[in-house]
């Protein structure tokens, strides 16, 4: 058996704030994804959950700590391109139609006609079969974050990081769009970090749900979800669905009064 | 709907030219004044038959494309660096200032001094004119550019090259429009004034020629096509507008 898909260890993000003390955004996190595994991470707001997305993904370097990919420290962002990265708003280049926003990972990389067939692929898969002409101005917001998965599965990444991807959606998209994220994870089967605010969708789609401290972010526990897949809405009703949700809501309230007593969110 | 509109317009137009027309046949007995609208076709049939008119058609735009490509090419070019490098910015800041606030006229004669009364003067205010719009506009567009976009770029291992090809430059593309439009009236009014002062062509040059000879009708007609290369010019940037940033739903004029 292989080792993790991903290690972190003890990783800390401080920045310098002029004065002595320097801002600690995280501390101390470690945490490990096995191969095709689905994390998600709830925490308050402000806890570091997108810092902590960036440092995994190379776009800022730890304060300290380490991170393995494949048993392999990374230094600063490697030139291979073994990570997904759906963001937190909209991100898509307004300038490029879907299939172009997709190919922008695989230009350069693969030659023309292969990367359009893989950008298609993955637009298939999510569902937009028949949209690769049209600009993001003329897609819904749902129809936006397809795409954005897309552009972020056909670059096929060992580790598909997703910070909120679905907050800026309205009810209904947005559970439609769980759904389809957990049809499409059953196909690709990546490894996933999901970061949300809302637990329900958290415990819907992962294995293991990680629960962050209010800021400074250290891990304050975690759980694995023990419902079977493949799983549909009605797992929401499942007795072990409500207590689990309950559970972690006590916790995430219990952190966001914390995080208010020691300073004003 | 948009036929409509142009319908009516063409509409309002023939009408305002049978008015005049009729007016001045009723009101003046000089045509020296203002030649009646038929004057100035008869006028313009004779000097394009003439092929006159050709040339000096000819030679203005070819001035103008020359200064306007070059402005562009030049604009953008430097206008980049300004926006990603601030030391670049404020070692050109002072002589865009100065380039920006001497006035045309004062600038033409001075040009005309030093590259004489041909194309290669025309092309030099030309530049001066739309340059510097163009360049503002180039360093707002990248300095104001969604960092999401970058963080993107890095994400996707881009290199700076791609960076630059890919996010930065298509990113700035509607403020290097922006930039581009508000210089095309201004350089074809600098190209006029360059001839009208000298030139031994151009339309610029016809004004000064039919204004010295009292040639009212000649005069109308360089005018009118005057207008005309100003809505051309204006219709060809919307047009390309439309053609390079097609995510822009609609410009706003
Ligand atoms: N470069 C930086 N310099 C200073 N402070 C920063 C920097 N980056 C992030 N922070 C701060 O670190 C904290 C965590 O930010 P982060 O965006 O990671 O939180 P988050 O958990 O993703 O919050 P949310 O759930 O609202 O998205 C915030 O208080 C933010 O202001
Ligand atoms: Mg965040």
């Amino acid at each position: 058996m292989a080792g993790p898909v991903l290690e972190i260890r003890n990783l800390t993000k401080e920045v310098p704030t002029g004065n002595q003390e320097p801002f600690v955004i995280f501390k101390n996190i470690s945490l490990i994804v096995k191969e095709g595994e689905f994390v998600s991470i709830v925490g308050p707001s402000g806890c570091g959950k997108t810092t902590l997305l960036r440092v995994i993904n190379g776009l800022l370097s730890p304060s300290s700590g380490q991170i393995y990919i494949d048993g392999k420290e990374q230094t600063g962002a490697g030139k291979d391109l073994v990570m997904g990265f759906v963001f937190q708003g909209a991100s898509l280049l307004p300038w490029r139609t879907s299939v172009k926003n997709v190919l922008l990972g695989l230009e350069g990389k693969k030659n023309s006609g292969e990367a359009e067939e893989i950008a298609r692929f993955y637009l298939s898969l999510v569902g937009l079969s028949g949209f690769e002409h049209h600009y993001p101005h003329q897609l819904s917001g749902g129809m936006q974050q397809r795409v954005n998965l897309a552009r972020a599965l056909a670059v096929d990444p060992r580790i598909l990081l997703m910070d909120e991807p679905f907050a800026a959606l309205d009810a209904q998209t947005r559970t439609f769009m769980q759904l389809e994220l957990l049809r499409i994870w059953s196909q690709t089967k990546k490894t996933v970090i999901f970061i949300t605010h809302m637990i329900s969708e958290a415990i819907l789609l992962s294995d293991r749900v990680i629960v962050f401290s209010h800021r400074p972010g250290r891990v304050r526990s975690e759980f694995a979800v023990p419902l079977a897949r493949p799983r549909s809405l009605d797992i929401k009703s499942d007795r072990r669905f409500v207590e689990l949700e309950n559970v972690v809501w006590k916790q995430i309230e219990e952190e966001v009064r914390a995080a208010r007593e020691g300073s004003p969110i | 709907m948009q036929q409509r509109g142009l319908r009516r317009g063409l509409l309002s137009i023939l009408g305002g030219l049978i008015l005049w027309e009729v007016l001045t046949r009723l009101l003046l007995e000089d045509e020296l004044l203002i030649p009646p609208p038929t004057s100035v076709a008869r006028s313009l049939w004779k000097l394009s038959f003439a092929g006159e008119l050709n040339r000096h058609l000819y030679a203005t735009l070819f001035e103008f494309a020359c200064g306007f490509s070059t402005a562009c090419a030049v604009g953008i070019f430097l206008g980049y660096l300004m926006g990603r490098y601030r030391w670049f910015d404020e070692l050109m800041d002072p002589w865009i200032a100065t380039l920006y606030s001497i006035p045309v006229i004062a600038f033409v004669p001075l040009i005309i001094i030093w590259f004489g009364i041909g194309l290669f003067s025309k092309i030099v205010v030309v530049f001066k004119i739309t340059a510097v719009a163009i360049m503002l506009n180039t360093a707002a567009g990248i300095k104001n550019i969604d960092p999401v976009w970058l963080e993107l770029s890095r994400s996707m291992r881009l290199s700076p090259w791609e960076t630059t090809a890919k996010i930065r430059l298509p990113a700035a593309l509607p403020y290097i429009i922006t930039g581009m439009r508000l210089g095309v009236g201004r350089a074809l009014l600098g190209v006029i004034v360059a001839e009208l002062m000298a030139a031994n062509e151009g339309l610029g040059y016809l004004l000064r020629e039919a204004s010295e000879t009292w040639d009212s009708p000649k005069l109308f007609v360089t005018v009118v096509l005057l207008a005309a290369m100003g809505m051309g010019s204006f219709g060809l940037i919307k047009k390309g507008e439309q053609r390079l940033a097609p995510w822009r739903e609609s410009a706003e004029w």
